[in-house]
């Protein structure tokens, strides 16, 4: 009974986005209040019947009720509660039901956050968000249900949840990223909007940046996550792969840093109007392309099942209706939308569009290079080619070098004009920095690499200089700025990170049996025993390490016998500046034991530079300006009527 | 910027994005020969030496040979394979044709007892633990099956569950037509 309400749940959902759709659009034409009205409360039925179909499916969950395919494939008696809860979006029926809760959210917040929008806008941000949310619902009930029935063989126990999938950082990591892919929905509708009512002025672009900083922060996170995840649960201390996946995700934080600023010059000065819209309508494509390359079975998942080839077609479709729909209206619509700015020489303009300049073809490459060998597999009848690492660090490090430099100039920059001067007075502060960055990493590294130099040196001269500006701001500072300062000191923060632990990693890989050690740069690790331990849903080799004679450390094997999977569960002792991390490999000949050992400097600012940036994107919506603006657009709007 | 060489420029991204779903549909038309190689067919069966799943004696492609032979990619973790077990039962039952079952990544008692539970459709088990068969046969996830005529040529595969319609449309007209 409880699946069959889920499903019908689901269904009213798509039958009220239908009804947001249809009212949205029909007020916007006729600017008819009453009309969008309706599609306002429409939105709260949409949501409430969503968030309804996806407790009932977590309640399905809960009682192992096996005779719900999708919970027999997931699930199991053995797992704990909190598994059998995030069980819900481990796989894909179940992740596509909360996408499309997320996008209701999206439309609920929409909805009740921007009362005081003109009426046509409104109507057709509102609109286009149904129009998404119709095309997710019917795919998901005409081909991903996950409340269908597994009847009349039911099973006793079911599959299990994935195990690599059965950890915390898994378990808000895909809502943190759906949050962040749909919050882009929220720009690609105002930019439709727009071009629907050919109006582009500033409150236009205020409305629509605090949107996109949401949802950034929370793509940020998510992707941050996902990496903090496959550094210690995939057992070998990677925190980034260029794997299709990841760059599917990275395409659109990439073009959404893009757009963020390109909305800055558009709200500001009134620039880049038609890009503006276009890095909207395109941030959101991405998603939708990183949707279909994850769901369509074209890139190898995890799962152990084939994919059905219709859900594949079925996805293609909505990408080429949305966003080929989106582009033709562009096309069509985009020469009523003019920008007529003049900038010269450092202008803060000139810095944006070098910005988005290096943005668009940091995407462009990593496009290039997730989409090449799936083509050239198929020119070449079934050749295997892999791009892989060292292509996207050949390419993409240098452009992220270039971004960092031109940052550094963001706060001494200036509207329209820059005075050379202060360009110049800047300069010094560089040299200051570069100083530091060749003797810094030599006291605490005891080596000296390029790159280190190059990433310290850049981080240094953007703290310095976003400080002073800070300090020179402080009584008149915003939290619009103050976030822009935050956001660029944690860019530092990272790019540190990273330069740091891909120079400066010592690793070793090392069979030992108890009783032996190993010295790695100072640190002493001895193997003391290795044991077994046991869980509901797994047993476990346990391994005890001694560390410098006084800490201790327990890396894992564990054995899912259900799925037939064997994770390692690296044992990590986490530092700021450091952090060791310890792998049990495969037990070898006469009671050895294969070890993999690793000391990681600053690789936890990565993740450190990434929160913070997330907040300040989040922290800069608060901005009071935004809601003081807001009611003057309001009387404007009222005047001009 | 003349009006003709804007209007060109703003239908750049509507091209850009016409190629890119050209690309994404051969990659997905890619995808889809993946789990249906065609490849496979009509290519002798990879020879394999791997143990029987009851009797642990060893067998071999020869082991196979002179018959047509029905072969099923299956595991005890594999809750699709439940679903089609009936089916194979069915078939077995009526003689159609000889199903040897792969054993793939399980344990030898799980998957002892899930026979004896459930019954036993096939005239011969494999017990492919390490997935090594599997890799020959290009195997995508269980369960998947393979009809392998007398001389040891495949000349279908399918992804997936078998079910009633695909055993009466595709299936058994090839049996037939060998008959």
């Amino acid at each position: 009974m409880i699946p069959e309400l889920g499903h019908f749940a689901a269904i009213l959902g798509l039958a009220s986005a239908i009804g947001i759709v249809a009212t949205g659009i029909w007020g916007a034409l006729h600017t008819n209040e009453s009309w969008v009205e309706m599609s306002i409360r429409l939105t709260k039925l949409q949501f409430g019947a969503l968030a309804i179909a996806f407790l009932l499916l977590i309640l399905c969950f809960l009682q192992d009720d096996f005779s719900v395919l999708y919970v027999a494939n997931n699930s199991n008696t053995e797992l704990p509660w909190y598994y059998k809860v995030s069980g819900t979006w481990g796989a894909h029926e179940g992740s596509f039901l909360l996408w499309t809760l997320v996008t209701a959210s999206w439309t609920l917040a929409v909805a009740l956050r921007s009362k005081n929008l003109p009426l046509d806008l409104h109507g057709y941000v509102l609109g286009t968000m149904g129009i998404l949310n119709v095309a997710f619902l019917l795919f998901l009930l005409a081909s991903s249900n996950p409340f269908e029935r597994l009847v009349p063989n039911v099973p006793f126990q079911g599959a299990d949840l994935n195990p690599i999938l059965q950890d915390p950082g898994q378990v808000i990591h895909p809502p943190m990223l759906y949050i962040g892919y749909i919050g882009f929905a929220v720009a690609f509708s105002f930019g439709v909007a727009a071009l629907c009512t050919g109006k582009l002025d500033s409150a236009w672009a205020r409305w629509t940046r605090s949107w996109v900083n949401m949802a950034w922060g929370f793509l940020t996170i998510g992707i941050a996550l996902g990496s903090w995840w496959a550094y210690y649960e995939l057992g070998w201390g990677g925190w980034w792969f260029w794997d299709p996946v990841e760059n599917a995700s990275f395409m659109p934080w990439l073009s959404g840093i893009a757009l963020i600023h390109s909305l800055a010059a558009t709200e500001k000065r009134g620039a880049f109007k038609n890009w503006t819209i276009l890095l909207a309508l395109l941030t959101f494509s991405m998603c939708l392309v990183g949707a279909f390359l994850v769901r369509s079975g074209v890139l190898t998942s995890v799962h152990a099942f084939a994919v059905d080839p219709q859900r594949g077609l079925f996805l293609l479709g909505i990408l080429v209706a949305v966003v080929g729909g989106a582009l033709y209206l562009y096309f069509v619509r985009a020469s009523t939308i003019q920008s007529r700015i003049q900038y010269w020489g450092m202008s803060r303009e000139i810095l944006i569009l070098i910005n988005n300049a290096l943005l668009v073809v940091a995407v462009i490459t990593i496009m290039l290079g997730t989409l090449y060998p799936l083509g050239y597999e198929w020119f070449t009848d079934g050749e295997k080619l892999s791009v892989g690492g060292p292509y996207f660090n050949r390419i993409f490090l240098p452009l992220m070098i270039v971004l960092a430099f031109f940052l550094a100039l963001a706060p001494i920059s200036q509207w329209k004009n820059t005075p050379m001067l202060l360009i110049k007075r800047s300069s010094i502060l560089l040299a200051g920095s570069a100083v530091v960055a060749l003797v810094l990493p030599w006291i605490l590294w005891k080596s000296l690499n390029f790159g280190v130099t190059c990433a310290i040196a850049l981080a240094l001269w953007i703290v310095t200089t976003h400080f002073k500006a800070l300090w020179r701001q402080r009584k008149s500072l915003t939290l619009g700025y103050l976030g822009m300062v935050v956001a660029h000191v944690g860019f530092a923060i990272a790019i540190s990170g990273v330069a740091v632990t891909s120079a400066f990693s010592h690793e070793q890989a090392a069979r030992m049996q108890p009783g032996e050690s190993l010295v790695l740069n100072e640190n002493t690790f001895e193997l003391v025993d290795v044991g077994q331990t046991q869980a509901p849903n797994y047993t476990a080799d346990r391994a005890h390490f001694r560390i410098n004679g006084n800490r201790n450390m327990f890396p894992e094997r564990r054995n899912y016998p259900l799925r037939q999977t064997i994770t390692t569960e690296a044992a990590i002792t986490p530092g700021l500046f450091r952090d060791l991390y310890i792998s049990l490999g495969n037990p070898i000949e006469n009671g050895s034991w294969g070890v993999r050992v690793q000391e990681k400097p600053l690789v936890r600012w990565i993740w450190l530079g990434a929160f913070v940036m997330a907040l300040a994107a989040m922290v800069a919506c608060l901005d009071k300006r935004y809601k003081r603006l807001a009611k003057r657009d309001v009387l404007k709007s009222v005047a001009q009527a | 910027m003349t009006r003709r060489q804007w209007r060109i420029l703003l239908a750049c991204p509507l091209l850009g994005f016409l190629a890119l779903v050209f690309i994404l549909t051969i990659a997905f038309d890619l995808g889809r020969h993946d789990i249906h190689p065609s490849s496979l067919i009509d290519k002798p069966f990879p020879d394999f030496e791997l143990p029987s799943l009851r009797t642990h004696e060893t067998v071999n492609l020869g082991s196979l040979l002179g018959e047509a032979r029905l072969i099923n990619i299956w595991a005890s973790w594999c809750i699709a394979c439940r679903s089609e077990h009936g089916l194979l039962q069915q078939i077995a039952e009526r003689g159609d044709v000889s199903i040897v079952g792969v054993n793939y990544k399980d344990q030898r008692s799980d998957a002892v007892s899930w026979l004896f539970e459930l019954g036993d459709p096939f005239a011969m088990n494999i017990f492919d633990s390490e997935g090594d068969l599997g890799v020959d046969l290009g195997v995508y996830g269980a369960p998947e099956t393979f009809l392998v005529d007398a001389q040891g040529f495949i000349r279908y595969k399918r992804v997936g569950p078998l079910t009633d319609q695909i055993w009466q449309d595709e299936i058994e007209p090839i049996l037939r037509s060998w008959d």
